[in-house]
């Protein structure tokens, strides 16, 4: 006995979202069954409105439902930095610190042959053209240290030094409040090579 | 280092079984098929959390039941330790690759769990000779990296995540190469993101070049030293690393008289190597991948780099693994084998607990006698025999005799002075 076919498609939409298996789709899928008729249309508007309103970024690649995004249309921000990350989520986690000040450009992935991700996939042409055309000061690559990270940094690197900015990677190193006896050797030997003095 | 207890149950052809080991020889006698090297493969699966003999786990449970439990009793850096594995079907009945049945399995070291076999590092350390250890000669230049990467990884903490994010990479980089290969015509922009996989791998891989070269160079005069003795002075053992070049790269050599100074010099003196810096190690690799990049292209991989490196060991100056005789091979892995105990005794400040698996079998008179003879009176022995003719009788003498029958230890007894 099979779940009746609007249940069971239901559940295979559920199914089809990252880290969701058959058992959390149920769960879902039952969840909005006993939901009432109001919240499921307010849910089902909610996934219509994000799809139709987010886009990203003409500017900088950032997904936001005005475009130039907020951060760029900002006058408080300084023009002449940019920050680059690898995902929209990147952007959100830097600007819980408050620190940064300047632009972002989001690249929408890394260089990963395997994923089918090369340089043309990426805004990478584009972030070319800002830091050109905007006499961008200062490059701060903001990307994780992955294997696919390295070479997208590696890549950037080779074609934004002829165009003169200061090109910057965040450091590596211990989470703060961490331990170091907890750290991974790779991490703590990342954080050796990159000490400065106090 | 010192296995006083092993206990088995379910594993391979043993019921239940309870093993003592004395503190310094231990003979395991038996006919073929009995289970002796079993009691050794259990050792090292406590040991490292992986048995050589089976990549399919399930294997090691005895037939018809579900699980197996492997316990041993070790002192190890002047205390009592235990390690326990349980290896258990999994109940899904899913199959591996292979196709054998899955298995999971719970690791404790001194009662504490563990998450993986990596928990199991450094606790108790084997250094094993058997048979299979001839592809070391006889094998491919992949079981020869194998050994060199293992011995870089007990002195290099990092040795072990930089291999694998260099394998990564090599992947990543194969992948472009296909994607190249299928579109059939390259882009500028093409070039210039090969290039930066050649960058990645040409960084990591002097660096895993060097470690090698490093490793090589501390194994080499010891090895030497013992070849000397094996062979009583009239060997002399040497060392080469390579640098890989296809066969077809190699037949244009051949062919091409002026290809001497076109080409780069494809086998390097280890102590070349060792004086190079790192960097000019990685231009070298940076150089290689310009010059194959349209063989790589073609046969979509990455024809250059560590991962396809070779050492070459020579006596006399002519290479083992062509010219030496059998015996020649023999006493090579010997020699490497015993550099390889000497070194990961100095690391861990006592000697790791020594596994021969039926080697007598594959040496002489001779080089059983020298065997013998070098290991440390005070370093525990295991050794898996069918007959004692081989042994001198001063050697057994004291010796723990452990009889194996049908998955049974028949009798323990030690030998006394006759």
């Amino acid at each position: 006995m099979q779940f009746t076919p609007p249940l069971a498609r239901l559940i295979e939409h559920f199914q089809r979202f990252p880290g969701v298996g058959p058992k959390s789709a149920q769960r879902m899928a039952f969840f909005v069954l006993g939901m009432n008729k109001e919240d499921v249309g307010k849910f089902a508007d909610a996934l219509v409105d994000a799809k139709e309103r987010v886009k990203h970024c003409s500017r900088c690649y950032h997904l936001s439902a005005q475009d130039p995004c907020e951060i760029c249309m900002s006058e408080r921000r300084e023009p002449l930095i940019i920050c680059v990350v690898a995902d929209s989520k990147d952007v959100i986690a830097l600007e819980r610190t408050r620190e940064f000040k300047g632009r972002y450009h989001v690249l929408t992935g890394l260089i990963s042959p395997l994923e089918g991700k090369g340089p043309d996939q990426l805004s990478i042409r584009e972030l070319l053209n800002r830091v050109h055309s905007d006499g961008i000061k200062e490059v701060i690559l903001a990307i994780n240290p992955t294997i696919e990270g390295d070479a997208t940094v590696l890549y950037l690197n080779n074609l934004l030094k002829p165009l003169g900015p200061k090109i910057t990677r965040i450091a590596f190193g211990l989470p703060m409040g961490s331990d170091l006896e907890y750290a991974d050797d790779v991490t703590l030997s990342r954080a050796m090579e990159g000490r400065r003095e106090v | 280092m010192l296995v006083k207890k092993l206990t088995i149950t379910n594993f391979r052809n043993y019921k239940q079984e309870s093993v003592l080991f004395c503190q310094d020889r231990n003979v395991i006698i038996g006919e073929n098929a009995q289970g002796k090297t079993n009691l050794l493969e259990a050792i090292e699966y406590a040991s490292r959390g992986r048995s050589y003999r089976t990549s399919t786990e399930s294997e090691l449970i005895y037939r018809g039941e579900d699980f197996a439990v492997v316990e041993v009793d070790f002192v190890a850096r002047d205390y009592d330790q235990k390690i326990q594995i349980i290896v258990r079907k999994k109940t899904d009945g899913g199959k591996t690759a292979s196709g054998g049945q899955k298995s999971e399995k719970q690791i404790k070291v001194n009662g504490v769990p563990k998450g993986n076999t990596r928990g199991l590092k450094g606790h108790l350390v084997t250094v094993g000779f058997k048979s299979q250890d001839m592809s070391l000669i006889r094998g491919g230049p992949a079981d020869r990296r194998d050994w060199i990467d293992d011995i870089a990884s007990m002195l290099s903490a990092g040795y072990k995540t930089l291999l694998s994010r260099y394998e990564k990479a090599v992947t990543q980089r194969n992948r472009l190469l296909k994607t190249f290969f299928e579109r059939g015509h390259l882009t500028g922009s093409d070039i210039d993101e090969l290039k930066v996989w050649d960058q990645q791998l040409a960084t990591m891989g002097a660096s895993i070049i060097k470690h090698r070269v490093r490793c090589l160079a501390e194994a080499l005069p010891i090895a030497q030293s013992y070849q000397e003795k094996i062979s009583g002075s009239r060997e002399k053992l040497t060392a080469q690393y390579y640098f890989h070049v296809s066969s077809a790269e190699e037949r244009r050599f051949d062919d091409d008289e002026s290809g001497e100074e076109s080409e780069p010099s494809v086998s390097m003196e280890n102590s070349d190597l060792l004086a190079m810096e790192e960097r000019e190690i990685a231009l070298r690799l940076m150089q290689l991948f310009k010059q194959r990049r349209s063989d790589e292209i073609m046969r979509r991989q990455t024809l250059s780099g560590p991962h396809r490196d070779d050492v070459r060991f020579s006596i006399d100056e002519s290479d083992a693994t062509a010219f030496g005789s059998q015996g020649q091979q023999r006493s090579l892995v010997l020699a490497l084998k015993l550099s390889e105990l000497k070194m990961v005794s100095e690391h861990l400040g006592e000697p790791p607990v020594l596994m021969l698996d039926d080697v007598m079998a594959e040496l002489d008179l001779r080089r059983q006698g020298f065997l013998m003879e070098s290991v440390h009176r005070d370093m525990q022995t295991l050794i898996t025999t069918t007959h004692l003719d081989g042994f001198e009788k001063e050697w057994l003498t004291g010796a723990t005799l452990i009889s194996v029958v049908n998955g049974h230890v028949d009798k323990s007894e030690r030998l006394l002075p006759i």
